[in-house]
């Protein structure tokens, strides 16, 4: 790594993209190593991790997350965090840091994608709950690449939707992407949702002559993305493959089901915010009730509360079976969905943004319409990577999935589109 | 959600809000729940549920004693702590 290069870098963040980041880490790096950036929710032993949350301002763990680890092993080194969504919730506005945008706009990027497209790092790590992290990645000019669920260790990973949320790797490239994905994918026995896999050889090699690639365009994005879409359809027929439109049952659903997913299992992993334990303390109180109350409230952002309360009542009694229960169904009926279409698709290709990125004002609705679009293979556990593409407005995300475990595939027909409209 | 469950769901989450912000969480969850009205009213019959992606099993670690995290790095990230443990006010009489 060029240390000067990054300092001034760094110094020169123009995108509020760096958090908790401590000058010592990439003074005392390895000349030879590569600069990694890492998201507010990944824990670091003896640093600051606050995922972006007031909540957690001093929070300094006592362990490390596995992915970092098995990085430093292969050479990487982290040289900075990155600023994020509050505990990844909502849109990118909603940092206790403030936003994070793209260099010299309006516009809300991640803090990830700007580390990298800064020149801060070589390649980052972020956590991906429903597609967010991917395709801010993508508008904001970088590739982002989410491998099968299970196949990274969530371990030291400060939790939003457990069910969902996997580590994906932001590059400048795919090459890049998918060598960071190596280096810390594998089983891992302290992550009960760890996969069996030992190693994950994304780069091995793929035939893809003569196979089929499944287009899959949203209502909701189809006078957007239909010209965009036409276009990487001729790239990929040009190397030989077949592409044809399908339709996915159940699709409008998934979103829905994401929407109580990760509001149950938010609200359930905001609650060990306390107070008590570690992170923000209210300095006046009568009483533990009170300590409690003025700690959380105080500290947690509004889409926090709202996040909480929403999935408390999905939870109740009487609203378990009408929401939670049935999310639980439309992310089994999708998933059979995409197991059917896998048998005669070897990828499926869909729009990953309504548009390029959002200025504030616009944030929570573009929030909500871009899940909209990626929250069908998050739900699946599908391996996505997120490609920036050009759009009539502006640039765009594309995402390209495949069936679990079958991520090379993805990555093989993604290197086919890479560069090919940005 | 009328306004009654929605100051019953903010106390269990152990929330005080103010006056304006729990207008604005409440505008926004009225919106919320109305949008999944689709989900509520969906007929999804007897399919079966998938709590967590296909392939997942619970994995168990070898029940074997190995070094743990220690108290005093535990309490070093406690906002109080008092006796080596984590201070809180008194909780009985």
């Amino acid at each position: 790594m060029d240390k000067s290069k990054i300092a001034q870098a760094m110094a020169a963040d123009a995108c509020n993209c760096l958090v908790n980041t401590e000058a010592a880490w990439l003074e005392g790096a390895a000349e030879d190593a590569t600069a990694l950036a890492v998201e507010d929710s990944i824990i670091m032993k003896g640093a600051v991790c606050a995922a972006g949350s007031h909540m957690l301002y001093n929070f300094r763990p006592p362990y490390q997350a596995e992915c970092i680890d098995r990085a430093e092993k292969k050479g990487y080194a982290v040289v900075a965090r990155c600023n994020m969504a509050e505990f990844g919730m909502g849109p990118l506005s909603s940092s206790w840091f403030g936003s994070c945008t793209l260099p010299g706009e309006e516009r809300l990027s991640s803090g990830a994608a700007m580390a990298v497209r800064q020149g801060i790092a070589e390649a980052a790590l972020a956590l991906d709950e429903g597609g967010a992290a991917l395709s801010a990645a993508a508008m904001g000019g970088c590739v982002a690449m989410r491998p099968s669920y299970g196949a990274a260790s969530r371990y030291g990973l400060i939790s939003y939707i457990s069910s969902t949320e996997q580590l994906c790797a932001v590059a400048p490239k795919l090459d890049e992407a998918a060598k960071l994905l190596e280096a810390i994918c594998g089983h891992d026995g302290k992550d009960g949702t760890s996969l069996q896999q030992e190693s994950w050889e994304l780069h091995s090699p793929v035939e893809l002559s003569g196979k089929k690639v499944a287009l899959l365009i949203p209502a909701a994005a189809r006078s957007l993305w239909e010209a965009p879409l036409a276009q990487a359809a001729l790239q990929l027929e040009a190397a030989g493959l077949s592409v044809e439109t399908v339709e996915l049952p159940y699709l409008e659903l998934a979103p829905l089901a994401l929407q109580v997913m990760s509001a149950a299992e938010g609200c359930n992993n905001i609650s060990r915010f306390d107070g008590v334990k570690y992170g923000y303390r209210t300095e006046k109180y009568r009483d533990i009730e009170e300590l409690y109350r003025k700690s959380r409230s105080e500290a947690m952002g509004e889409t926090a509360k709202y996040k909480a309360i929403l999935g408390t009542y999905v939870l109740s009694k009487g609203r378990y079976e009408q929401y939670y229960y049935k999310a639980l169904q439309v992310r089994g009926l999708i998933k059979q969905a995409f197991d059917q279409l896998f048998e005669s698709y070897a990828a499926v290709l869909l729009p990953g943004s309504l548009g390029m990125a959002p200025l504030p004002a616009e944030a929570e609705e573009r929030f909500a319409a871009d899940l909209a679009l990626s929250a069908a293979p998050a739900l699946a556990g599908l391996p996505v990577l997120s490609l920036p593409w050009e759009l009539a407005d502006g640039m765009g995300a594309l995402q390209i999935c495949a069936d679990t475990c079958r991520d090379q595939e993805a990555l093989a027909v993604a290197k086919i589109l890479e560069g090919g409209a940005n | 959600m009328d306004k009654k469950e929605f100051d019953k769901l903010a106390a269990i989450n152990k929330f005080a809000l103010g006056e304006e912000e729990a207008e604005r969480i409440f505008a926004r969850l009225e919106q919320s729940i109305g949008a999944l009205a689709p989900l509520a009213q969906a007929e999804l019959g007897d399919a079966p549920i998938m709590v967590y992606a296909k392939g997942i099993v619970p994995v168990y670690r070898e029940d074997q004693v190995s070094q743990s995290i220690s108290r005093e790095e535990i309490l070093a990230g406690a906002p109080e702590q008092a006796e080596h443990c984590f201070s809180v006010p008194r909780v009985a009489d």
